[in-house]
């Protein structure tokens, strides 16, 4: 077993690494500061003697040269993609500048893209393999707040459902899973007043990893969140466009 | 984040703004202003150490990864946010320990390196600086200082036991233990007074590993420091199978699961109930005095439990209700225990209030700087946050003052800093002397900075 994570350093990526590390995965991480890459690659291994592996690269890099051939060369039976990088600007309302725009729509869309066409041929032949994304709640219905973050997760929840479709068409055995999560607490929510609760990211990772193998077009983490978005998504526009949510 | 951050004994509490970095671009990139800063482990410390007015508290808790470990050496590397407790599950399979650490874990190394902590085998190990091999320091103005024996050793004293005065301790080398066994046979020795457990502390500091006693000075009456001594020893393996009827060989599985934090973080509101009044302190006491001394016979604990007592037991700190306690823990020099009692008891006799929990363990080392350290014995006090206490208490420090008592700093939060100065003498001047020169601008502060002017 083992796994690539992408934003592997913070918040829930590392809560994963821990918990996929707790269950014997040997792991590749990626995100883009080694000085927390390689203490984490020290303690994982450390505790759980697994084969480990850290690449620092940041996602707004349009550079993936070779990262493919690293990834494999390092776990040539790599099974598992988890797609856990995100950014979010909380005080993104409004139009924006246009590198604040690029920076969230490439870390939370365009980069979810290419990683996952880097790695679907080796993917679509594993027994057993996943790739998972780490939505959002935000991307349930369109909001003035936070609008570029919430439409690109909307978009690379699209390209799941798409892959989902073209996995079952070519009968690949390889599985996705799709999160939409609620809040977590990690640096994206620190000091905030948030609505509702948050969870810790290791109950999350949990749950991810318990997961693996599964069929999950779309799930929401915690799964209440589905009633709140549920209510949400069906008020009426007349009430809605008065919110301020 | 804006916060209200408490201590321990609930004596302090202020608004700040926390902050917690949760990767290292964030607490070594970051233009940190000139203002105050201050390091902050798991905020369990008695006295408000960690944060203070217009001070950034720096929380270090995602700082907590196991770096590297070489058993043929003895010493593992740590960030200093990891807790005693994750690293207890991490040696105590591998057979090592930390020869000393204190009661809870859910304390970080950070905290322990900061106030430089005892645990319950000083008279044998020494303090936690005893342990320390070598520290990465960050301060802003200094950058990435390694700091050991070899290399800028005086400011490796500095910081060990340096209050967080220095910087923020980003890794630590320490020193580890082979572990017998992660089980110890305990005795509970009762004694009939304070004297008596004076005395016996002494005495079996040759015969057991880790030691300390709980009395009972909550009456008044001919039984006043009546208690017991809980000595303990390691066993090999043979001994934790055949004497002490654990079900599993090492014990480790028993060691209770280390959360902790939200049960005794001092901050969180919650109901506490005012039961170590007056009335009620008492027959709690006599209550706990019963069930320590209702079985002699030796018997075996694991390791964790006998290391992390209060684990199970936080509601203790909760029960002396919203206005909290205080502590006050001195080292008593082992030849003026005597005398000493001799002028305590009638004080305590007149102040005449219950007093929730004595111990007392012994001490062997150096005085150096601030530290609490030396040899002789700690005798704690725990009492109620009122104002006859706190007059008790005032008295109590005249009195230290005439026997050469060191009053622990990490433990009292109303410590007085002209106390301060008269017990720690040269080593107060030195210690304040040297931080300036290490840090002109003094970037890093706290509460219990401020109050002892440093
Ligand atoms: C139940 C219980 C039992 C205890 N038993 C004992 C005992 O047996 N013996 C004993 O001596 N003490 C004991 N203590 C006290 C405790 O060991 C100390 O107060 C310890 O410092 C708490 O650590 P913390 O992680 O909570 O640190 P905090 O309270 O957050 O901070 C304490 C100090 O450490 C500094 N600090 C923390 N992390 C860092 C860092 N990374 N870099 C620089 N400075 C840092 C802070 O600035 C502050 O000055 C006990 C406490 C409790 C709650
Ligand atoms: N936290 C929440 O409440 C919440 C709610 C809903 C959805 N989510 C989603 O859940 C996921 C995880 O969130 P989180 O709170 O754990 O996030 P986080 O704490 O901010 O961590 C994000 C991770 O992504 C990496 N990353 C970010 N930008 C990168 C870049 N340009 N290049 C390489 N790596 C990069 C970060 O590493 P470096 O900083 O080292 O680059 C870090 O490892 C995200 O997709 C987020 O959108 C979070």
């Amino acid at each position: 077993m083992s796994a690539l994570i992408v934003g592997a350093s913070a918040g829930l990526g590392r809560a994963l690494a821990e918990s996929l590390a707790r269950g014997g995965h040997d792991l590749y991480l990626l995100a883009s500061d080694d000085r927390d890459l390689e203490p984490l690659a020290q303690d994982l291994s450390l505790r759980y003697g697994i084969r480990i592996h850290y690449e620092a690269m940041d996602l707004m890099n349009t550079e993936l040269v070779g990262l493919r051939e690293r990834v494999l060369a390092a776990l040539p039976d790599l099974d598992n993609l988890l797609l856990i990088a995100g950014y979010s600007d909380a005080r993104a309302v409004g139009p924006l500048a246009d590198a604040d725009c690029l920076r969230l729509m490439t870390i939370n869309f365009v980069a979810g893209v290419r990683l996952i066409n880097l790695f679907l041929g080796h993917l679509m032949a594993r027994q057993g393999g996943n790739i998972v994304g780490a939505g959002s709640v935000a991307a349930a219905r369109g909001r003035s707040n936070n609008a570029v973050y919430a439409a690109s997760k909307r978009g690379l929840e699209f390209y799941f459902e798409t892959l989902r479709h073209f996995l079952a068409l070519s009968k690949s055995p390889c599985r996705v899973q799709w999160y939409r999560l609620g809040y977590m607490q990690t640096r994206m929510t620190f000091g905030q007043k948030l609505m509702f609760k948050s969870i810790a990211p290791e109950v999350a990772a949990a749950a991810i990893t318990q997961n693996l193998g599964k069929d999950i077009p779309l799930r929401y983490l915690p799964r209440w969140w589905f009633i709140i978005m549920t209510i949400i998504r069906s008020l009426p526009w007349p009430i809605f466009r008065r919110l301020d949510i | 984040m804006e916060s209200r951050l408490v201590s321990l004994d609930r004596f302090s509490a202020t608004e700040v703004a926390l902050e917690e970095p949760d990767r290292y671009r964030d607490l070594l990139d970051r233009p940190w202003t000139d203002g105050a800063l201050i390091a902050r482990g798991a905020g369990l410390s008695y006295v408000a150490a960690s944060f203070g007015q217009d001070v950034v508290s720096v929380g270090m808790r995602h700082f907590n990864r196991i770096l590297a470990l070489d058993t043929r050496a003895g010493w593992i590397e740590v960030e200093a946010g990891i807790t005693l407790g994750e690293l207890f599950a991490f040696l105590t399979p591998r057979k090592l320990f930390l020869p000393v650490q204190p009661g809870y874990p859910g304390i970080t190394v950070g905290g322990c390196i900061a106030l430089n902590v005892h645990g319950k085998n000083q008279f044998r190990d020494g303090t936690f600086r005893s342990q320390i091999l070598g520290i990465t320091l960050f301060h802003p103005d200094h950058g990435i200082l390694e700091l050991s024996e070899a290399r800028d050793p005086e400011i490796l004293e500095l910081t060990a036991g340096g209050m967080g005065l220095t910087g923020m301790v980003l890794r630590v080398r320490l020193k580890v233990a082979q572990l017998r066994s992660a089980s110890v046979r305990v005795r509970h020795i009762p004694v009939t007074s304070l004297a008596e457990a004076f005395a016996k502390v002494a005495q079996l500091t040759g015969e057991y590993d880790l030691l300390y006693s709980w009395n009972d000075l909550s009456a008044f009456d001919r039984n006043q420091g009546r208690g017991y001594v809980t000595a303990a020893r390691f066993l090999d393996e043979a001994g934790v199978r055949n004497k002490t009827g654990l079900q599993n060989e090492t014990g480790i599985r028993e060691f209770p699961k280390v959360t902790g934090r939200s049960k005794l973080d001092p901050c969180q509101k919650r109901f506490r109930p005012n039961l170590f009044n007056d009335v009620c302190m008492r027959p709690i006491n006599r209550i706990y005095h019963a069930l320590g001394t209702f079985d002699p016979r030796e018997r075996g604990v694991s390791l964790g439990q006998f290391l992390f007592p209060a684990v199970g037991r936080e509601f203790y700190f909760d029960w002396f209700g919203p206005p909290g306690f205080l502590e006050t823990q001195m080292l008593i020099p082992g030849e003026r225990i005597d005398a000493y009692l001799e002028d305590f008891i009638p004080l305590l006799r007149n102040h005449g209030r219950p007093v929730a929990l004595t111990t007392i363990k012994a001490f062997r080392g150096e005085r150096s700087l601030l530290n609490y350290d030396g040899s002789g014995f700690s005798f704690t006090l725990d009492v109620a946050n009122r104002p006859e206490n706190l007059a008790f208490l005032g008295n109590l420090d005249t009195l230290n003052g005439k026997f050469g008592v060191l009053s622990n700093l990490a433990k009292d939060s109303r410590l007085p800093v002209g106390v301060v100065r008269e017990q720690y003498g040269a080593g107060y001047d030195l210690f304040r002397k040297r931080l300036r020169e290490f840090d002109p601008k003094r970037r890093f502060v706290s509460s219990l900075s401020r109050r002892l002017e440093l």
